[in-house]
């Protein structure tokens, strides 16, 4: 990444860097605050009754973990699109646990950021749901196109910065 | 690639938590679960007690120093009738707090530990006080027919060298 990288950056590379960092860092704090307090988790995972009994406990170590691993990826900008398709696949998989609960008209607690509230309340409700399809789209430009700029998988040569394409990088347009 | 690549973040993050799981702390299911059921009965801590031992028939209502000191021997549980800041300044030790009003509202949570068929033995401060006297009647009331009143109460207790302890009731936090 030479001096050049960030002015050779096209909006779409920009574009993508910046989601790339929002979802990576908002899930690796995410992964983070839920290992802190896996026995809350648990309660949650359990409340949410979407999972038999015995996968509840491997869900509430499996989920968080998986959430660290994706989001240091996409901060470093590493295998970046796949860390964005497991993280999508995992909004998916919240966004049907959640309308699942709120149709079956339960009273759970999320605890999807640990005890922070952010930036809904800790009962389930439509704010999660928008929140998670928020960061779906958040996802999608670094599924579709790749890590943008200032990713240690595609180090900034002299070429604009796209997000797609090979290093040589040729995204003449923005 | 892209999918080979997601199912190694996936497979990496199960396999992260399998491990945590194994070295981290053992989860329940449910909130009642992490605390142990209260045992049937608390002795204090004197004898093992057993409801067929303990007071001979004879002892009436009002005992002394030292039958009470013979009873807690044997694993009696004392009962402290007064005001709870009196309680947590210095009470028999493993007595339980229980004044008269909290026999008048619901159920309170030390009658879990208190054994009908065993002697109990509440005082208060000495001297006048009679709060020992109305937690007795109100046990009497709800079956627990072999009540003693310590008259001398904790004073005297506590100035003859008995065993005595601080702090707040044991049992509300759900147990040891």
């Amino acid at each position: 990444m030479g001096q050049g990288a960030l002015s050779n950056t096209t909006a779409r590379g920009a574009l993508c860097m910046t989601m790339r960092f929002l979802l990576g860092a908002a899930f690796l704090a995410a992964g983070i605050l839920k290992l802190s307090d896996p026995q809350g988790f648990a309660f949650a995972v359990k409340g949410f009754r979407v999972l038999p009994d015995h996968l509840v406990i491997p869900a509430t170590y499996a989920i968080p973990w998986t959430e660290v691993f994706a989001g240091v990826l996409l901060l470093l900008g590493l295998w970046s699109r796949a860390a964005a398709l497991v993280l999508s696949a995992m909004l998916a998989g919240f966004i049907a646990g959640l309308a699942s609960v709120i149709l079956r008209k339960m009273d759970v607690s999320c605890a999807c950021f640990g005890d922070l509230q952010f930036p809904c309340g800790h009962s389930v409700g439509w704010c999660q749901i928008i929140r998670n399809v928020v960061m779906l789209g958040m996802a999608a430009p670094v599924l579709l196109w790749g890590p943008g700029a200032m990713a240690l998988e595609r180090p900034c040569r002299r070429g604009a910065c796209g997000c797609a394409g090979s290093p040589a990088g040729v995204s003449a347009s923005a | 690639m892209l999918l080979h690549r997601a199912c190694v973040i996936a497979l990496a993050g199960i396999l992260a938590g399998a491990f945590h799981s194994a070295v981290g702390p053992k989860l329940v299911l449910r909130p009642e679960d992490q605390f142990p059921a209260p045992q049937p009965r608390m002795t204090n801590g004197a004898a093992e007690a057993s409801s067929a031992a303990a007071a001979p028939a004879t002892l009436g209502l009002d005992i002394s120093l030292a039958d009470a000191a013979a009873l807690f021997e044997q694993g009696a549980a004392f009962i402290d009738a007064r005001r709870r800041e009196e309680y947590e300044a210095g009470h028999v030790e493993n007595a339980f707090w229980l004044p008269a009003d909290q026999l008048t509202g619901g159920r309170p949570a030390a009658l879990d530990y208190l054994d009908a068929e065993a002697p109990l033995v509440i005082y208060c401060g000495g001297g006048d006080c009679d709060a020992s006297h109305n937690t007795a009647a109100l046990l009497q009331q709800l079956g627990y027919k072999r009540t003693h009143v310590m008259k001398d109460g904790f004073p005297a207790w506590r100035d003859a060298g008995k065993p005595v302890a601080t702090g707040a009731p044991v049992y509300e936090s759900g147990g040891r």
